[in-house]
């Protein structure tokens, strides 16, 4: 079965048409939807070129694209080009998903922007502060900028050297030692370390509360950021957040929702500069509105942009499918002679987009259709060798056929819907 | 004949009911205010009673203490008269044009000896008796098994004239509409709808819940939120 499901017969390095997006950016591809690309390419100059935060929400159908698009932009290499100088000195891009587990939502959101902003990098940020600006200065800022001393003395002592003799810190003096310090501020970031660890680092207290991960969370990403004049554009980094499935707040009781959605809210209010916020959105309905009823109040206030993945049209979508054939066609299909549309028939490509319904016109959708059209062909011999064989309207109609009627089928099976 | 209309509840409404608070009261002790609560000899024993033990000890007596909310015994010729020759839209096939779903009216033979879905059957069957004995002219069937309601509920509801389906979102609605100059703020209705969604999610997602099932539950609920505003609008203005 493997031996016939050679997608080389058709001249394609493999399955252009994935169900489900690449999991690293640089596999990512982007075929078609011209119109959305330039979007998004605007938005990103913007962002770029000026110091305005940006929030995003980017919403429509499942499988409309949204998660690919956060992919193919997390490369800095794909957004760099968008703008000439004047602009950011550099990019973060960070890509989460909305937190699975209702009950413990905020802190997972928090580990998981921690942990993609990487310790590592926060240290070496903090100790170039402290080198610009000075152990006290840089202290009273953090404290400052987290409302809180305790709070902001922890991030500070992640850029502090330790010190070789003297003074609280002369207990970690070796390499050794100074490793074992940085663990034990890890640990007080994720909230696991305990009174006698919080003494040892002359803490008084510890990360208590969703309302302290969001502060602390506010002053680590603006530390990336960077704390220059606000205008010395140069002097920055654009913090790009891309939070993708923010539909599953459907998951989330009325005491969940709040501290969760206000603790999103407080952060895009802490960094008024600076920040990118992408917020993916699966909506069943086409209407924008909808989208407001589920996010709340305190996230739709802060909207800036919208961004609508809209179904394609039959034109959009049979560019698209040629687009995305041409980005995996191996390298001697140009030499056989063969038409464009190969393994289909043209007819068989425009049949295969009228059999799909106009809202269901989108990426996943299309992707599916013809993957298992291309399948069921080099299944059943209709592709029996490279160039030999097309995919014909007829063929087309038969597999979308069956298909539909075991989809029908499985529906039934469902729980409770 | 009671002055409080009857409502007949499923099982998974009465649990979501039980778990889920307005304005700090349990909606369970909404329901028992507002209405007597029946539901069948089936649906006590085999569906609810082991459930007990998830349940607090009000609504746990209040489900135990008999009297009008006492459970119901349903007859095996009563449940063959009304399931024993049953219509309901089923899916028969694909539009050779647009590769639509067809659905056509159909006989449908259910098995009367299976306890799948014999919990909504027999709850049926109680509807149709009380209104059929006069206990109570109509009745509230409330249920938030939305598969059951489309196979059972709405096919016997759409016959014979015995009263409402609700959901619990209805029920929650009702009480907006019922004490609205009372005490009940919007947003306390609001919180109550999505917890109503979250709980019902939550335990679909246990037993392996797709995508489309899930946009499903948000179109419900932003439907319901919808309906939440446009009472409050009418009732600002209602003299």
């Amino acid at each position: 079965m493997s031996a016939m499901l050679d997608w080389n017969h058709v001249y394609l390095k493999q399955n252009p048409f994935a169900d489900t997006p690449p999991r690293r950016p640089e596999e990512a591809v982007w075929a078609g939807l011209p119109r959305l690309k330039g979007q998004f390419e605007s938005l990103f100059a913007q962002a770029l070129a000026t110091s305005a935060t940006q929030v995003v929400l980017n919403w429509g159908a499942w499988g409309s694209g949204k998660t690919h698009a956060a992919t193919y932009f997390s490369l800095k290499e794909r957004l760099s080009p968008l703008v000439q100088a004047p602009r950011v000195r550099d990019i973060c891009p960070i890509y989460i998903r909305t937190p699975k587990e209702p009950a413990r939502a905020d802190q997972d959101l928090y580990r998981d922007i921690v942990e993609a902003l990487r310790f590592s990098n926060l240290r070496k940020l903090i100790r170039d502060l402290i080198d610009e600006r000075g152990q006290e200065e840089t202290l009273q800022l953090l404290q400052n900028n987290t409302s809180s001393e305790p709070l902001g003395k922890a991030i500070w002592l992640l850029g502090l050297e330790p010190k070789k003799h003297g003074g609280q810190l002369a207990l970690f003096d070796d390499e050794e030692v100074s490793e074992e310090r940085n663990q034990l501020l890890e640990s007080y970031f994720f909230s696991t370390c305990t009174k006698r660890d919080l003494k040892e680092l002359g803490l008084s207290r510890g990360i208590d509360n969703a309302q302290d991960r969001f502060r602390v969370l506010g002053t680590l990403l603006q530390c990336i950021v960077g704390f220059a004049p606000l205008e010395k554009i140069s002097q920055h980094t654009r913090l790009i957040l891309w939070i993708d499935e923010l539909e599953d707040l459907i998951y989330f009781q009325s005491r969940q929702y709040r501290p969760f959605t206000q603790g999103l809210r407080d952060l895009i209010d802490r960094l008024p500069s600076y920040l990118t916020l992408l917020m993916n959105f699966t909506l069943a309905t086409g209407d924008y509105e909808d989208a407001t009823v589920v996010l709340g109040d305190a996230l739709t206030s802060r909207i800036t942009h919208h961004v609508y993945f809209q179904p394609l049209s039959p034109e959009e979508t049979y560019e698209y499918i040629l687009e995305l054939m041409r980005c995996y066609r191996s390298e001697d299909f140009s030499s056989k002679g063969l038409q464009v549309t190969y393994p289909f028939e043209e007819n068989a490509l425009r049949t295969l987009i009228k059999t799909i319904t106009p809202l269901r016109r989108i990426p996943r959708e299309i992707n599916k259709q013809c993957s298992q059209v291309i399948n069921q062909a080099l299944a059943e011999g209709v592709i029996s060798e490279p160039g030999v064989g097309f995919i014909t309207p007829d063929f087309v109609t038969k597999v979308i056929k069956t298909q539909t009627a075991l989809a029908l089928d499985a529906e039934d099976l469902e729980p409770l819907n | 004949m009671s002055s409080k209309t009857l409502c007949i509840a499923d099982t998974c409404s009465l649990i979501y009911l039980s778990d889920i608070e307005l304005m700090k009261k349990p909606l369970y002790s909404w329901l028992f205010n507002e209405f007597d609560v029946a539901y069948s000899d089936f649906v006590w024993n085999k569906e609810l009673k082991p459930q007990l033990g998830r349940l607090t000890d009000k609504i746990r007596k209040k489900l135990t203490r008999g009297g009008v909310n006492k459970p119901r015994l349903v007859n095996q010729s009563q449940e063959e008269a009304l399931f024993g020759s049953f219509y309901r839209m089923e899916y028969v096939g694909v539009c050779s044009r647009c590769s639509q779903p067809i659905s056509k009216h159909k006989l449908v033979n259910i098995n009367l000896q299976s306890d799948t879905d014999r919990g909504e059957r027999h709850n049926c069957v109680i509807a149709l008796d009380t209104v059929r004995s006069g206990e109570h002219r109509q009745v509230i069937y409330l249920t938030d098994d939305y598969k059951a309601a489309r196979n059972y509920v709405h096919p016997i509801f759409e016959i014979f004239p015995l009263g409402n389906v609700w959901s619990s979102y209805d029920f929650v609605l009702y009480l907006f509409v019922r004490y609205y100059f009372l005490r009940i703020h919007i947003d306390d209705i609001k919180k109550s709808l999505r917890d109503i969604t979250a709980k019902a999610l939550g335990s679909a997602k246990a037993q392996g819940i797709s995508k489309k099932t899930e946009l499903i539950w948000q179109k419900r609920f932003i439907t319901y939120s919808q309906k939440v505003d446009r009472i409050d609008q009418v009732m600002q203005k209602f003299p």
